[in-house]
């Protein structure tokens, strides 16, 4: 668990300094912007949430560690990136690279997978695998109930694993569209 | 199931970790679901983000988002000001001009409605009341003159006879006689001297018109020289009045010396300083609390001024309810009881008026005299005379004369009384709150408070509508805030 005592976690509420904030988070907010949005707008993205953090800094009342209420920010802030782009979320893009520890996935494969997940879904499998959130903390970004996160990062995986291992019926010319590396 | 991904991700207490371990153990399904997960999440943290950028940026927003937000704030709070004091002005100006056109036109009511003697009335009956205000105003201002309204007759011809003659006191009692009954438009006795025919006619046909007593009585000498009774040529005393008046009844005797000058006043007739015999007649409108208690007051108030009530009417006591009254006081207390009566509630409407009685009061007065003195002179002419047929002729004529003396008497008596005593209309609204006072218990306190309700109801959308309207009035008020409000809200949101 990583979220502490809220008193304990929360003692000098009043006196949060947003350039502090911004110090010690904007890189975790940056690459959580730049998985939503691109790494282009990844920059203006995280910006924008600590500017909109900074004026709203009084509302924040300390029910939450700064980072999940940033984060909270941020993902509205990708939103309102990608709906005045008029574009849908784009995939994250991975590394191409063999790991030491076993068998990966082919990186297209995962993105279609990806795609073919509900936006909750993805949500849920982007904050925790990529952006290392916990539970706890994808529910206070959430606002729903941790057991409703456990069971949609269950339903997310097994959709992604129904989609990337079972192989789809092919077509005359056209092979399988899924491989296992 | 949905424990594995859970158990992969280390988020299971140790109970659910050893029980998933021994499933895990013994289905190989299982085992291969936990494979596969393990490598899709693998896989999924080499997605990669690059380098961050733009904290210095950053930073730099930061820090000068702090001056321009409250720049902006305070740019766009003042404008809102003087946008709202523009407005206030504004408002303030239409205000008064209201205002000024209001008291203009209240102005222009009170002009008018100046003059009139009382006039409380409110609303439509003020408005209807107006047109005869000057009138009364006239009335009020110069009571020895009759109102146009009331008898203008009397105003064309009558009144400058007896405005003459009993305000001035100059003129003789004999020449307002002659000058009034020139005047007079009722039927002369010699028309119905006429008609039974007789002596009369002869006289008028020696040297007087016949559309005139008076210039019948001017024929009287002639016969009254024959008879060696000397008489007044205009209408004077007789030589032998003072054996006259003792054989006259008082009511003669009093009118007599009314014509002759002798006396100014009419027992029992209040004697107005200017002579003017005057039917006063009022109407008052009051509102009450208690009706029946207001007409009982009423009553006793009439009764105690030695008058007395005529009609009246008492109805629909539960639902508001109207009483009205029509009272009959002596004229020297009318005064006073209109005076009561407006103290007993919330005066709606007073109107008082005079009618002037006088031309006809002396009229007939002047007649009874004169049928009375040819009652007189022909008594005597028949105790002269023995031959039968004169006797019986004069006998007819007696009898005439008395009918006709009887006739104006009546008339001259139903006059003093209208004089003496005048008429009140007066009808009771019941009020807004018909609280029984007195300790009795109020029985129709349902209705009241259903009253009560709607009214404070009323009363309340009249403070919503009246909020309403000021709301409307000064939106160049507070429209700037509002606009100064989204703004910076929207500012802040973008």
């Amino acid at each position: 668990m990583m979220l502490v005592d809220q008193q304990q976690a929360m003692p000098h509420v009043e006196k949060l300094d947003i350039s502090q904030l911004a110090k010690q988070h904007y890189d975790r907010v940056f690459r959580f912007c730049s998985t939503r949005v691109g790494y282009h707008h990844a920059g203006d993205a995280a910006q924008d949430t600590f500017v909109t953090a900074q004026r709203n800094l009084s509302k924040f009342r300390g029910e939450s560690q700064p980072l999940t209420w940033l984060i909270g920010i941020a993902l509205n802030e990708c939103r309102r990136v990608n709906r005045n782009n008029h574009r849908t979320e784009p995939l994250p893009e991975f590394r191409d690279e063999t790991s030491q520890e076993g068998q990966l996935i082919n990186r297209e494969v995962l993105r279609q997978a990806l795609a073919k997940l509900s936006e909750e879904h993805r949500d849920v499998v982007t904050l925790h695998e990529i952006d290392g959130f916990t539970y706890e903390e994808i529910a206070q970004i959430a606002g729903v109930p941790v057991g409703t996160i456990k069971s949609r990062l269950f339903h997310a995986f097994t959709n992604l694993r129904k989609a990337i291992y079972t192989p789809e019926p092919t077509t005359p010319g056209n092979g399988s569209s899924l491989e296992v590396k | 199931m949905e424990n594995v991904k859970s158990y992969l991700d280390g988020e299971l207490d140790i109970a659910q970790k050893a029980e998933v371990e021994t499933h895990l153990r013994n289905d190989a399904e299982l085992q291969k679901m936990v494979e596969e997960f393990s490598a899709i999440s693998t896989t999924l943290k080499t997605a990669e983000a690059g380098e961050p950028y733009g904290l210095d940026k950053l930073e730099a927003r930061l820090a000068g988002q702090q001056n321009t937000s409250l720049m902006e704030r305070k740019k766009i709070f003042r404008l809102a000001s003087y946008w709202s004091m523009a407005g206030i002005l504004l408002a303030i100006g239409a205000f008064s001009m209201t205002r000024s056109r209001g008291s203009n036109a209240d102005m222009a009511l009170k002009s008018k409605s100046v003059g009139s003697i009382r006039n409380t009335e409110s609303g439509d009956a003020a408005s209807a009341s107006t047109s005869t205000s000057s009138d009364y105003a006239k009335m009020k201002a110069e009571p020895n003159k009759p109102s146009s309204v009331d008898n203008p007759s009397v105003s064309d011809t009558a009144t400058p006879a007896t405005e003459d003659g009993l305000a001035n006191g100059s003129a003789t009692p004999e020449s307002r006689w002659t000058r009034s009954m020139q005047s007079g438009a009722s039927a002369s006795p010699s028309d119905s001297m006429k008609g039974a025919g007789g002596g009369f006619d002869k006289r008028a046909q020696a040297g007087a018109s016949s559309d005139s007593m008076y210039q019948s009585t001017q024929t009287q000498p002639k016969v009254k020289s024959e008879n060696a009774r000397p008489m007044a040529h205009s209408g004077g005393a007789f030589s032998d009045s003072e054996a006259r008046k003792s054989v006259e009844s008082p009511f003669k005797q009093d009118m007599r010396a009314k014509r002759d000058g002798t006396t100014q006043t009419i027992p029992g007739v209040p004697e107005t300083e200017h002579g003017i015999y005057l039917e006063r007649m009022g109407q008052v409108q009051v509102k009450v609390e208690d009706l029946k208690r207001a007409v009982n007051e009423a009553t006793g108030m009439v009764t105690s001024l030695d008058g007395f009530v005529t009609s009246s009417n008492t109805q629909n006591e539960a639902d508001g309810g109207v009483a009205t009254m029509t009272l009959r006081v002596p004229t020297k207390s009318f005064t006073t009881a209109i005076d009561k009566l407006e103290a007993m509630g919330d005066l709606i409407v007073e109107n008082t008026g005079s009618l002037d009685i006088t031309k006809p009061t002396v009229d007939n007065s002047a007649r009874m005299i004169s049928w009375a003195d040819e009652e007189k002179r022909l008594i005597d002419e028949l105790n002269k005379t023995s031959n039968n047929d004169r006797r019986y002729r004069l006998k007819q004529l007696i009898g005439q004369a008395r009918a006709n003396l009887e006739a104006h008497k009546a008339e001259v008596n139903s006059l003093l009384e209208r004089a003496k005593y005048s008429t009140i209309e007066l009808s009771f609204v019941r009020g807004d709150k018909a609280v029984v006072k007195g300790g009795t218990t109020n029985t129709n306190w349902s209705g009241n408070a259903l009253k009560d309700a709607k009214e404070n109801l009323s009363g309340i959308g009249q403070v919503l509508g009246t909020m309403m309207i000021y709301f409307l009035v000064f939106f160049p008020v507070w429209l700037p805030f509002v606009i100064a409000g989204l703004v910076i809200r929207k500012r802040n949101k973008g």
